[in-house]
């Protein structure tokens, strides 16, 4: 009897540690372009404390993040959280104020490239021009991301480690040419510059300097092997991070000291630099004027990139993020629309693109930093609250499969001191930032009370309880079955028609050595959307595929739908060949105006050579290329 | 409703106790400043309420 592999997921994890690394110290590292700038007008020569502090209570909170996105590696974060530990009101109060870090964070992002684009044109480095520049950069991203963005996992890689290498070599040069301790005792005049109003304002801000933890939970979804990848990636970025923001401070302290200035303690990092304060450090590194310039360059067109993509990261988890309340309930069916033809969450992506762009109309960095701490600091304190309660609720969970050290022992379980530390550190920041800036409060306060109005009258009409979780019913897919190892597979992309001779050619060859075939059916998730998006019609198309493949080829053919990202396919299809010890893969081979396209699925998968590789075209079905020798 | 809407006003208490408090003592208040005062009574009053509403139950 052939041996036979149970299939039961459908969802392909691929990232490994490095991509979860390098995509979520891409989204938390590029938060330094504007972080520094921002925490140094209100914490001064205080800076570096003031991130070393943040960095604790992040630390806390990226541990609390690990602990429960390795019990439900599922996309969601801190409102994923409160779902399993409270209820569906508290999972909404979390995704709201995630909504509202997402927004800041694609405004703010968006509105700092100009500063840095200005080392070619400098009116980019002032009003209007970069509140323009930022608006229509939000504008051309929602249409990229309306259409379907690509984000390459390569790209992401490249650019964190270009973006490592570049924060570590200005560190080290800085520490060689400018760094001065006496300096930087000397910037600090206890109370008064900073004022302990402003250095507690500052904390708080500080956080926004590690936003792009939740990236990491959003991924989890994909991530191979999860219980080890998460924890470790969270410990790689953490340890880069911490490192790194703490040394960026100094020397750009000991480059741009505190100094008396009509009557005020201030620092040109506050002041001429706050919108770009990594050309700041640049500038006064006391390099000579041609090596400055290069680096100025350098520097601005790499921090311009890196915001781009930070960017674009906001929307795309803007709208991975929305999709998902939509799911649960808790929001409108309407958030919920995918475009019928591009299978994106469109009204999504406008409407909170907009939100955003309007966000960044009044051009405000403090502003955008203080409500991005009201929305980031009440997501934290949900999620390390959350993982309290999932203790005393689940102590011996077998899901809990990473604990970290350090845990207060309670009748009736122990919790985690992390996420005590982490949930007082946070709350009060969240206290501090509203007590401390009043239109902080009343905006932050509107918008609460604005979704939770939203999600009252919504729930409501539907009949549904506040705090019941109720999410929108996915069909399960059908034929979910085992695979028969040493089957011929043949693969089908979502962009293919179904081919008769592809399946005709597996029959064939399957019949050789009475082989059972497997049908991999692909269906494409556009990146705006959770992996496990309801998209219905796709998936009954990709199921249909199965279905006739079964007319053809009778009994010993089966199959399953596999959800892919874009460009993941030709991986998909290998990975799975590599699986089921695949005897061959049969895959289509297009035309255009007459001439084979070489596409990048048949190119991974040929670069793979998981096994014999039957490239069957429109002409008829024929043997196209032998990759491997004959395993038959 | 009605329990909830106690649970709901006792944490706008206490956020609204933490609040001053913060206000006060970034502005300079001293330990008796009225501020000071208001804050902790704003803060007792919302803990206390919770507590008797069974919240912590």
């Amino acid at each position: 009897m052939a041996e036979r592999l149970p299939r039961e997921e459908t969802l392909r994890r691929v990232h490994g540690v490095g991509a979860l690394f390098s995509t979520a110290y891409g989204n938390v590292g590029s938060s330094i372009y504007y972080a520094l700038g921002v925490v140094a007008v209100f914490a001064l020569g205080m800076t570096p404390v003031v991130f070393l502090i943040s960095g604790l209570i992040f630390i806390c909170t990226a541990v609390t993040y690990a602990e429960a996105t390795v019990m439900y590696p599922e996309a969601g974060g801190s409102s994923s959280f409160a779902r399993h530990g409270f209820n569906e009101l508290v999972s909404f109060f979390a995704a709201w104020g995630q909504v509202l870090n997402y927004v800041i964070t694609v405004a703010i992002s968006a509105f700092f490239v100009p500063h840095y684009l200005a080392v070619f044109w400098e009116p980019l480095e002032s009003s209007p021009a970069d509140i323009v520049f930022g608006i229509l950069l939000i504008g051309l991203l929602i249409v990229v991301n309306v259409v379907g963005s690509k984000e390459s996992a390569r790209l992401n890689i490249v650019l964190a480690i270009a973006d490592l290498m570049t924060q570590v070599v200005i560190v080290g040069i800085g520490i060689a040419l400018v760094l001065n301790p006496e300096i930087l005792v000397d910037n600090v005049v206890l109370g008064v510059a900073p004022s302990w109003g402003d250095f507690a304002l500052a904390i708080a801000i500080g956080m926004i300097a590690y936003t792009g933890i939740e990236t990491l939970s959003n991924m989890s979804e994909e991530a191979r092997d999860a219980p080890r990848t998460v924890p470790k990636a969270v410990g790689l970025v953490v340890t880069a991070v911490l490192i790194l923001f703490l040394l960026i401070p100094i020397v750009a302290l000991s480059a741009m000291p505190v100094t008396m200035q009509g009557g005020e303690y201030t620092t040109a990092l506050a002041t001429t630099y706050a919108e770009n304060p990594m050309l700041g450090i640049v500038d006064n590194l006391g390099l000579a004027a041609t090596a400055t310039e290069a680096l100025r360059i350098y520097v601005g067109v790499l921090a311009a990139v890196i915001l781009v993509i930070a960017t674009n990261a906001g929307l795309i988890g803007l709208s991975r993020i929305t999709f998902s309340m939509g799911q649960y309930r808790q929001l409108p069916e309407a958030i919920r629309a995918i475009h019928p033809r591009f299978k994106t969450p469109y009204v999504a992506i406008v409407l909170f693109g907009v939100v955003s762009a309007v966000a960044l109309l009044p051009g405000e960095t403090e502003l955008l930093a203080t409500m991005y701490a009201f929305g980031a600091m009440l997501s934290f304190t949900v999620a390390h609250v959350s993982v309290i309660r999932l203790r005393r609720l689940y102590p011996e969970s077998e899901k809990r499969t990473y604990k970290p050290r350090f845990n207060l022992p309670l009748k009736g379980g122990d919790v985690p001191l992390t996420a005590i530390l982490g949930g007082l550190g946070t709350f009060a920041a969240w206290i501090v930032v509203m007590a401390l800036n009043t239109r902080t409060l009343l905006i932050g306060i509107g918008w609460m009370v604005a979704g939770l109005a939203i999600y009252m009258l919504y729930r409501r009409s539907q009949g549904l309880g506040l705090r019941q979780t109720v999410k929108v019913v996915t069909p399960e897919p059908l034929g979910v079955e085992e695979i028969e190892y040493r089957s011929v597979m043949v693969a089908f992309e979502d962009d293919e028609p179904f081919s008769e001779e592809m399946v005709a050619t597996a029959v064939k060859l399957a019949s050789k050595r009475r082989r059972g075939i497997h049908i991999h059916s692909l269906l494409t998730v556009p990146t705006n959307l959770p992996l496990d998006a309801e998209l219905r019609e796709a998936e009954a198309e990709a199921q249909s595929k199965i279905e006739q493949a079964k007319l053809i080829g009778g009994q010993r053919v089966s199959g399953h739908v596999e959800r892919v990202r874009p460009g993941q396919a030709g991986y998909s299809i290998s990975a799975e060949a590599k699986l089921i010890a695949a005897a061959a893969v049969v895959v289509w081979l297009r035309y255009r105006d007459g001439r084979p396209l070489y596409d990048k699925t048949l190119q991974t998968v040929l670069a793979e050579r998981p096994c014999r590789v039957i490239v069957v075209s429109e002409k008829g079905a024929r043997d196209g290329v032998e990759t491997a020798p004959s395993l038959g | 409703m009605y329990q909830r809407s106690v649970q709901l006003l006792s944490i706008a208490f206490l956020v609204l106790g933490l609040t001053i408090l913060v206000r006060t003592l970034a502005n300079g208040g001293g330990p008796l400043s009225l501020g000071v005062i208001l804050g902790v009574a704003f803060v007792g009053v919302g803990v206390a309420r919770l507590w008797l509403s069974g919240a912590f139950q």
